[in-house]
C-alpha cells in the first residue's frame, strides 16, 4: 500500500481544488485509511482551500468520518426503525458483550469495529447487519456468533464497498434529436423481441443481502452449460417490490414468478421453465389465505392491489443499461418537452397535475418550479435529494439502484423548465453514502446519459444545456433538509438556516434552487409522457398520482408497495401487507419517519394523502410505514425516534439541541420505570417549545412521535409510570423472562444466553435463574416455539 | 431619505426603516427583545432561539405563527407580538433549558431573571458549563479572518475548537472569542510576555518605554484599548510613561501614538521595520501594505508587513515611505466592529487620513496612502492587496528621501520628510493648487513648516508679528497631525515635549486669566533657541539643536499642574466652565483621570486637592516595573 499522503494526493487530484469536494475528499480518505488521519486534515484544508478549523469541523459533524483508525473489520447494526422493531438493539448488545467493544468502538488490535448505523435501507430484512459491506437479513442472536467469526476470519483488506465495480459495456448511440431516439428504440425492441426469454433477477438491497448475485451467476454458469447464450438473456434489475419473498426471478415473456430462489435452483429454472416450458410448483407463491398457488407475476395479490406507476419499471430494465430504459420508452418525454414545449408550459402541466413533493412536506412543485423560474439570476441549481434519511424506508434508494435514468430524466426537464432560455442550469444529485449501489448505479447511468448526448450541452438539438454531479453525504440525517444539504453540497457542515428567504430564490452558493425529492422527479417523465389529467385522475382531491411506501415491520409481506394516493392504511397493511406476522394483533402504523407519528388501529380506514395524516398528527414523509403489533412498546418507540433525532439534531438551535435532550431522559426514564405522572406535563412543554422554538424542520416536528404516542397510547405511557410495567414486554428494566410447560429443551435459548442464566438438558424443561437474568431478551427473541414469556 | 413601512408592535402602529430585520426594527423602537446570539456586525444566526415573535398579516388568512426576529425581514403590514403567550412560553422554557444546562452563567441567569424564570424544572446536566453555542465566538473568528475556530461534533455534544484536541493552530490571539463570548466560558491565561489561549502559547511583544526618550505626555495611555501604560511621577519629579508586561497585549498601538518614539516592541520580531527595514531602503516601485497580523496574510507577497495591529503605524511611518519612493502605503485592518483592538484600527484609519492631507501638502501624493477594512474571509487581505497594486496610479518619485534608519522616530521624522519636500523643487511642483497656494505664498514665514512647534510658533508670532496671517494655515497644518493621533504641543519640538498637549489650537485670554500668561512666558523660554545657541537658519536646525538642550526644563510635575489649576480657578471663578471647558477641551490636563473628572462637568475646585493626584501618582509607581531608567 503506498504511504498515506500520496493516497491523499491521489484522491485530492479526483476532485476539484474547491470547498465543494470537501465532503466527498473525506469520504474516500475514510474509504481508504480507514481514518482521516490529522495530517490528511492539514493537507486538505490547503488543497481545497477551507480553513482547518472547517475541515475538522466536518469530520468530527458527519457520522461517517473518523479520526481514529478503524478495524480491519467493519460490523454495521442497522438501526432503522423496521429493524429496531425487530430487536437490533439486542443484536448490538450481544455483539458489544461478544467482541468487548461498545458500539462506535474498534477492538484494540484493530481487527475489528462495531458501529451503529441509521438504515441501509433493506428494512425488509430486518435486523440488518453488515459486514465488511456484505448485508446479512433477518439476523437472529444465535446466528450472530457464526457470522461474526465467519467475516473476521476473512481477509479483507478494505471495508468499503466495491467501488472499482465497472459498467458493463453498453453500445451507447449518441442522440442529437428526437428523431435518433426514435430510430433508436424502434431497434432496441425489434432486437428484444427476438430474445426467447428473459431472466430478469431482482438485485434490490433486500435480495442482495440474499445472495442475488450468487444467482446471477448461477444462471450464467448454467446457461453456458447448455449452450443457451442467444436465446436466454439474464437481466438484472432493481428493487422488484416484493423483498418478503427475495430472492426473486420472474421469467418473462410469461412473467412467471419464482419466489424464495436458491442459487442451486438456477440450472432446473433453465431446464425446466426454459427449455421445457414448465413451471416449477415448489417455487411458486402460495396465496396464505387460499393455499393456492399462483404462477403469474401479475396475479399475485401483493402486486395486483398496488397501482406500479413507478416501481413496474424496476423490473423490466437493466439499471447499468441506457438501451433497456430507453427501449421501454425512456427519454422520449424529455425528447418532446425540449422538441415543442415552451419552459412556461412544462410548469404549468406539473401545476395541472398536481405534482406534490414527495420527500415529506408535499409541497407543490410546480410552484416551487415557477418561483425559481422567475428569480432573476444567470445560474440555477436543479437538485434531486437522494438523502433519504428516514429510518425504514427504502424507496428512494431502489429507484436510484432500479431506474437512474427516470430520475435523471426528470431533472432534465425540471432543469428545462426552470432554466431553460433564462439562465444556466446545473445540477447534483445529493445521495447518502450509506447506499454505495445507488451512487453506483447513478454512476453509470449520468455517464451513458452523457455520452448519449442527453447531458451536457445542446441536449436534443435544442440548445438547452444542463449536467448532473453526484454529491455524496457523510452521515447525517439533518443534510435531507433543503437548506443543511445545500451547506454539504457547499462542503460546510449541515446545519439549516431559516428560510425566510425560499432556497427557490437563494439557494445553493445562493443561487436560485429547486431541490426535490428522487420519487417527486421520478414521476416527472409519467407526467409529460401521459399527460397532466391522466395523471391527476389518480389519487384524491389535494394529492395526485401515486406514493411509493417501504412496508415494513412486524407486517407479513415486507417491501415496496405503490398505491394511489387515497388508498387507506388498513388496505395497505392488511390486503397488500397481508396482514400482522405470526397471527399477532395490530397496534399501530408508524409513518413519515423520526417526523411522523404513530397511526392507531381506530384510524386504520383513514386514506392516505399529505393532508389526512397530518391531520391525525402524523405525516406522509418520504414514504416509511412501519407496522408495528402488540410487542411493540409505544414508550420505547417514541424513545427510539427521539433517541435518533438527538443523535442527528445538528445542534445549532437550542430548542432543538437542548429540547430533545431533555425529553429523551425523561423517555429513557419512564422506560427504565422510573418515570412519574410530572413527567407528562412537562413533555408536553416541551412539545411547545420544539414546535414553536427550533429554527428547522427537524426541531419542528420533532415531538410528533411522542406527542402521537402520548395521544394515542397514552395507557402503555401511564402502565410504565404507574405499575411499572411495560405492557409489550420490551423495556429492559420493567420485564422478566419465564420459560414456560411448552419448553421442548431445544437448548437454543440456553445457547444465547450471555449471563447463563439459563439451564436445562435437552428435551427437558429448561428454567432462568432471575437473579442471574439481565432482561436482555435474547432468549426471547430466539425462542422457535413462543415457550418464554415476558411479564 | 430611506424608506419606512408600517408595521404593527403589540397591537401599536409603528414606521419602521424597510429592508432590515425583525429584531433590527423592534429595537429601533425600543421594544424589548432578549437575545444571547446576536450581535450587530456579525451576521445573524438564529441559535439562542431567544428572539422569536409572534407574527400574522392580515393577507395571511389567520394564520399566525412564531418567526426568528433577528433572520426574518420586515414587510409592511406585518403585525408582530412580542409578549404573546405563545412568545412568553417558548422564551421561558427555552431560558429553564438554558439554566439546566449552563446553570452557572450568570448573564444566562440574569437573562432568564429578566423574564421572570428564576429556576428550572429541568435536571441539569453533570458536564455542565457555560457554553451556549450561540456560535459567536466561531462568526467572529470567521469574520475577522483567522477562521481558527468552529462547531465540532453535533448535537448535544456540539462544542467548539479548533479542532478535538483543542490546539489552536490557526488561531493568532486575538481574544476577539473571549471578548465576544456572552458567558466568560473562553478561558485564556496572560502571563509576563506569553498568552495562552486555545493550548496555544503566543509571545506577547510586550511594550517598552525607553525613558530617555519619554516625556511623560501620556498619548500611550490616551490610545491603549486597555488602559496599561500609566505616565507617573519619578522621585526626581520627571512624568514617565511605564507598561506593565504582565498585562500588556503587544498590540503597540501605544508605540504608534508615542510622538518621540519612546516605546519600543524589543521581543517583536518585526521590530526594526519601523526603523530601518523599509526606510532605510529605496522603496521605489514597490507598494507597502502594513496589515494586521491576527488576520491570515498573503504571505507570499512582496510588500507586506505584518503588524500587531495597524494603530502601530505612525503617520511618521507612512510618510517615510513615501518618501523612500514606495508607489502607495496601505494600511489593512480586520473588521473593527469586533476586534478588542478597534481603537488600534480607528486611530490607523485617522492617521492615513493625516498622511493623505501631508503627503498632499508636501507634494508626495495623497492618493497613495489609504486604508482599507478587506472583505471576510481568508482571501480578503490577499485581494486588497491586489486590487491596491492595480489601482494606484503610479508616479515614481524621482529621488527618495536620504532618511537614515536610525533617525528619530515620531514628529521628528515627519518634520524631516516635510523638509526635506520643501527643498525639492519637482515636490513642490506637485502640490495642489489651493494649498500650493497657502504655502507658497507665505514666504516671510519659513517656518511654517515646523509642524512640530506649530502652538509655539503661533504664540511667539502672534506676540511678535500680529501682522501676519499664519493662523489658519497652522491651524489647517494642526488639524491635520490631530487627526493622526499625533499630539500638537504646547512645546518646542518633539525632542522637547512638555506635560501639556492640546486638542485644538485656542490660545488662551491672557487677560482673562492673568496667571496663566505667566505660564506662556514660560514656553516663551524656547524662543531663547532661536535667538541664543541655535540661531533659525531657515531650516528648523537651530531651533531643534536648542530646543534639545532646553528640554527638561519645561517639564510641569503633577503637583505643578493641580498648582496651576488651582490657578485658573481662583482667577476665574464666577464662570468655572467657559473657559475652564476650553482648557479641558486642549487637555491641559493630560491626565486620563483628572480629564475624565472634568469631563463631568464637575467644578474646578474638585483639582485643588494636590493630596489626592500626588498619592496616585506614587501608587502608580509599581506599573513602571520595566520602564528602562536609562536617564537618572
Amino acid at each position: 500500500m503506498p504511504p498515506q499522503a500520496a493516497v491523499i494526493e491521489e484522491i485530492l487530484d479526483r476532485y476539484p481544488a474547491a470547498p465543494a469536494s470537501l465532503v466527498m475528499v473525506l469520504q474516500d480518505v475514510q474509504a481508504s485509511l480507514n481514518q482521516v488521519p490529522a495530517d490528511a486534515v492539514d493537507r486538505i484544508a490547503e488543497r481545497l482551500q477551507v480553513p482547518r478549523s472547517q475541515v475538522h469541523s466536518a469530520v468530527s459533524f458527519y457520522k461517517a468520518f473518523t479520526v481514529d483508525p478503524r478495524g480491519k473489520h467493519q460490523i454495521d447494526v442497522c438501526m432503522g426503525t423496521a429493524c429496531h422493531v425487530r430487536g437490533a438493539e439486542r443484536l448490538v448488545g450481544q455483539l458489544s458483550e461478544q467482541l468487548g467493544i461498545e458500539a462506535g468502538g474498534t477492538t484494540e488490535d484493530l481487527e475489528v469495529s462495531l458501529d451503529t448505523v441509521h438504515c441501509v435501507g433493506a428494512c425488509a430484512l430486518g435486523p440488518v447487519v453488515v459486514m465488511d459491506g456484505d448485508f446479512h437479513g433477518e439476523m437472529e442472536p444465535r446466528k450472530l456468533n457464526k457470522a461474526v467469526k465467519k467475516c473476521c476470519s476473512t481477509d479483507t483488506t478494505c471495508s468499503c464497498p466495491d467501488e472499482t465495480a465497472t459498467a458493463p459495456a453498453v453500445d451507447i448511440t449518441h442522440l442529437d434529436s428526437a428523431d435518433t431516439l426514435a430510430v433508436l428504440r424502434e431497434r432496441l425492441r425489434r432486437a428484444t423481441a427476438t430474445d426467447s426469454a428473459v431472466i430478469s433477477i431482482c438485485a434490490g438491497s433486500g435480495c442482495r443481502a440474499l445472495g442475488a448475485q450468487q444467482m446471477v451467476a448461477a444462471f450464467a454458469e448454467a446457461i453456458a452449460a447448455r449452450d443457451l447464450g442467444d436465446r436466454v438473456r439474464i437481466q438484472q434489475n432493481g428493487c422488484h417490490g416484493f423483498c418478503e419473498r427475495g430472492l426473486i426471478c420472474v421469467v418473462r415473456p410469461r412473467g412467471v414468478f419464482y419466489e424464495k430462489v436458491k442459487p442451486r435452483d438456477a440450472a432446473e429454472i433453465i431446464e425446466q421453465t426454459i427449455e421445457k416450458g414448465e413451471i416449477i410448483e415448489r417455487l411458486l407463491y402460495e396465496d396464505p389465505q387460499t393455499g393456492e398457488k399462483i404462477a403469474l407475476e401479475k396475479d399475485i395479490p401483493f402486486y395486483a392491489h398496488q397501482q406500479r406507476l413507478l416501481m413496474s419499471q424496476n423490473a423490466l430494465i437493466d439499471p447499468l443499461n441506457i438501451n433497456d430504459y430507453i427501449a421501454a420508452g425512456g427519454y422520449q418525454a424529455l425528447a418532446e418537452v425540449l422538441d415543442r414545449e415552451q419552459p412556461e408550459a412544462v410548469i404549468d402541466e406539473v401545476q395541472r397535475a398536481g405534482l406534490r413533493g414527495r420527500g415529506g412536506g408535499g409541497f407543490h412543485a410546480a410552484r416551487k418550479w415557477s418561483s425559481c423560474r422567475r428569480a432573476d439570476a444567470a445560474r440555477k441549481y436543479i437538485l434531486c435529494n437522494a438523502d433519504e434519511g428516514d429510518p425504514g424506508a427504502f424507496m428512494d434508494c431502489s429507484l436510484l439502484e432500479g431506474n437512474p435514468h427516470s430520475v435523471i430524466e426528470g431533472m432534465i426537464i425540471g432543469a428545462y423548465a426552470i432554466a431553460g432560455g433564462n439562465a444556466q442550469a446545473e445540477g447534483y444529485v445529493y445521495v447518502r453514502a450509506e447506499y454505495p449501489v445507488a451512487v453506483e448505479h447513478l454512476t453509470i447511468a449520468l455517464d451513458q446519459a452523457r455520452r448519449a448526448g442527453l447531458l451536457g450541452s445542446d441536449i436534443f438539438g435544442s440548445g438547452f444545456s444542463y449536467d448532473i454531479a453526484i454529491s455524496r453525504g457523510g452521515g447525517s440525517f439533518v443534510c435531507g433538509e433543503s437548506t443543511a444539504l445545500m451547506k454539504s453540497i457547499e462542503g460546510q457542515i449541515g446545519e439549516p438556516r431559516a428560510k425566510y428567504i425560499h432556497t427557490s430564490t437563494s439557494g445553493l452558493w445562493e443561487k436560485p434552487t429547486v431541490l426535490n425529492n428522487v420519487e417527486s422527479w421520478a414521476n416527472v417523465p409519467l407526467i409529460m409522457a401521459g399527460g397532466a389529467e391522466n395523471y391527476a385522475a389518480v389519487g384524491t382531491e389535494k394529492s395526485k398520482g401515486t406514493k411509493i411506501f417501504s412496508l415494513v415491520g412486524k407486517v407479513n409481506n415486507t417491501g415496496l408497495v405503490e398505491v394511489p394516493m387515497g388508498m387507506t392504511l388498513r388496505e395497505i397493511v392488511f390486503d397488500i401487507g397481508g396482514g400482522i406476522r405470526d397471527g399477532k394483533q395490530f397496534k399501530a402504523v408508524q409513518t413519515g419517519g423520526p417526523s411522523g407519528g404513530c397511526v392507531p388501529e381506530s384510524l386504520l380506514d383513514l386514506p392516505v394523502d399529505f393532508d389526512a395524516l397530518t391531520e391525525v398528527g402524523s405525516m406522509m414523509g418520504s414514504g416509511g410505514m412501519i407496522v408495528m403489533d402488540e410487542f411493540t412498546c409505544m414508550v420505547d418507540v417514541a424513545r427510539y425516534f427521539t433517541g435518533f433525532l438527538t443523535e442527528e439534531s445538528c445542534g445549532k438551535c437550542a430548542a432543538c439541541r437542548l429540547g430533545l435532550d431533555q425529553m429523551q431522559r425523561i423517555l429513557e426514564r419512564i422506560c427504565a420505570g422510573e418515570g412519574t405522572l410530572d413527567d407528562i406535563p412537562v413533555l408536553e412543554q416541551l412539545f411547545q417549545v420544539l414546535d414553536d422554538g427550533s429554527l428547522c424542520g427537524l426541531g419542528k416536528s420533532a415531538a410528533n412521535p411522542v406527542r402521537s404516542t402520548l395521544r394515542y397510547f397514552r395507557a402503555e405511557y401511564e402502565a410504565h409510570i404507574n405499575e411499572n410495567r411495560c405492557p409489550a414486554g420490551v423495556c429492559r428494566a420493567l420485564v422478566t423472562y419465564a420459560i414456560t410447560e411448552d419448553c421442548n429443551g431445544c437448548t437454543l435459548c440456553l445457547d444465547v444466553c450471555p449471563e447463563q442464566a439459563i439451564s436445562g438438558r435437552k428435551k427437558e424443561l429448561h428454567v432462568i435463574d432471575t437473579d442471574r437474568c439481565n432482561s436482555c431478551g435474547l432468549c426471547y427473541a430466539t425462542c422457535k416455539f413462543d415457550s418464554i414469556v415476558a411479564s | 431619505m430611506n424608506e419606512t413601512i408600517s408595521i404593527t408592535v403589540n397591537d401599536r402602529r409603528a414606521q419602521v426603516a424597510a429592508g432590515t430585520t425583525l429584531l433590527t426594527a423592534l429595537r429601533d423602537l425600543g421594544v424589548h427583545v432578549p437575545t444571547l446570539c446576536h450581535h450587530e456586525s456579525l451576521e445573524p444566526s438564529g441559535a439562542c432561539r431567544l428572539c422569536v415573535v409572534e407574527v400574522t398579516h392580515e393577507n395571511w388568512r389567520g394564520w399566525s405563527g412564531l418567526v426568528t426576529s433577528c433572520l426574518y425581514p420586515v414587510e409592511a403590514g406585518l403585525q408582530v407580538s412580542t409578549i404573546s403567550e405563545r412568545v412568553r412560553a417558548t422564551r421561558r422554557t427555552l431560558l429553564e433549558l438554558y439554566l439546566s444546562r449552563c446553570p452557572d452563567s450568570d448573564v444566562v441567569r440574569a437573562v432568564a431573571r429578566g423574564e421572570g424564570v428564576d429556576g428550572t424544572a429541568f435536571p441539569t446536566r453533570q458536564d455542565a458549563d457555560r457554553c451556549i453555542q450561540c456560535g459567536l465566538c466561531t462568526r467572529v473568528c470567521i469574520d475577522l479572518g483567522p477562521a481558527a475556530i468552529a462547531p465540532l461534533g453535533r448535537g448535544t455534544e456540539k462544542t467548539v475548537g479548533p479542532r478535538p484536541d483543542h490546539v489552536g493552530e490557526d488561531c493568532t490571539g486575538c481574544l476577539a472569542c473571549a471578548e465576544i463570548c456572552p458567558t466568560g466560558e473562553i478561558d485564556f491565561t496572560r502571563r509576563d510576555g506569553s498568552l495562552e489561549i486555545w493550548k496555544r502559547e503566543f509571545e506577547v511583544p510586550v511594550c517598552t518605554v525607553e525613558t530617555q526618550h519619554c516625556r511623560g505626555c501620556g498619548a500611550c495611555e490616551q490610545a491603549c484599548p486597555f488602559a496599561i501604560p500609566r505616565v507617573v511621577a519619578r522621585r526626581d519629579g520627571e512624568l514617565v510613561a511605564g507598561i506593565s508586561p504582565s498585562t500588556c497585549t503587544g498590540c503597540g498601538i501605544c508605540a504608534g501614538a508615542c510622538p518621540t518614539g519612546a516605546i519600543t516592541q524589543p521581543d517583536y520580531p518585526d521590530t526594526d521595520m519601523t526603523g530601518q527595514r523599509l526606510v532605510a531602503g529605496d522603496l521605489r516601485g514597490m507598494t507597502v501594505t502594513y496589515a494586521c497580523s491576527r488576520s491570515p496574510l498573503p504571505a507570499s507577497v512582496e510588500g507586506v508587513i505584518a503588524v500587531p495591529c495597524i494603530g502601530r503605524i505612525g503617520v511618521d511611518e507612512i510618510l517615510a515611505c513615501l518618501a523612500r519612493g514606495a508607489d502607495g502605503v496601505q494600511l489593512l485592518c480586520r473588521d473593527r466592529d469586533t476586534c478588542p483592538y478597534s481603537l488600534g484600527g480607528r486611530l490607523g484609519e485617522e492617521r492615513v487620513e493625516t498622511a493623505r492631507e501631508l503627503a498632499a501638502y508636501a507634494g508626495l501624493g495623497g492618493e497613495r496612502v489609504r486604508y482599507r477594512q478587506p472583505a471576510a474571509g481568508p482571501a480578503g487581505p490577499a485581494d486588497a492587496v491586489a486590487a491596491f497594486r492595480d489601482g494606484l496610479a503610479r508616479s515614481p518619485l524621482a529621488a527618495s528621501c536620504p532618511l537614515s534608519g536610525d533617525e528619530a522616530t515620531g514628529l521628528d521624522r515627519t518634520l524631516a520628510v516635510l523638509r526635506w519636500c520643501k527643498s525639492r523643487p519637482e515636490l513642490r511642483q506637485r502640490i495642489p493648487a489651493p494649498i500650493a497656494d497657502r504655502f507658497d505664498t507665505n514666504e516671510s514665514a519659513p517656518n511654517i513648516l515646523y509642524l512640530g512647534e506649530l502652538v509655539e510658533l503661533d504664540l511667539l508670532l502672534r506676540q511678535l508679528h500680529p501682522e501676519w496671517q499664519l493662523q489658519q494655515v497652522l491651524a489647517d497644518a494642526a488639524a491635520v497631525l490631530r487627526r493622526a493621533g499625533m499630539t500638537v504641543r504646547l512645546a518646542a519640538s518633539a525632542a522637547t515635549v512638555s506635560a501639556l498637549r492640546a486638542e485644538r489650537l485656542i490660545v488662551l485670554d491672557e487677560s482673562a486669566v492673568p496667571d496663566f500668561a505667566g505660564e506662556i512666558v514660560t514656553f516663551g523660554v524656547l524662543a531663547k533657541g532661536n535667538d541664543t545657541t541655535g540661531s533659525d537658519d531657515g531650516t528648523g536646525e537651530g531651533i531643534l539643536a536648542a530646543a534639545d538642550r532646553t528640554a527638561f526644563r519645561f517639564r510641569i510635575t503633577p503637583a505643578e499642574r493641580v498648582a496651576m489649576l488651582a490657578r485658573l480657578a481662583a482667577a476665574a471663578p464666577d464662570r468655572p466652565c467657559a473657559s475652564l471647558q476650553e482648557l479641558a477641551q486642549i487637555r491641559l490636563l493630560t491626565r486620563p483621570g483628572s480629564w475624565q473628572t472634568f469631563a463631568r462637568g464637575e467644578p474646578i475646585t474638585a483639582f485643588a486637592q494636590p493630596a489626592a493626584t500626588g498619592s496616585r501618582a506614587t501608587r502608580d509607581d509599581s506599573t513602571t516595573g520595566t520602564t528602562r531608567e536609562t536617564d537618572t
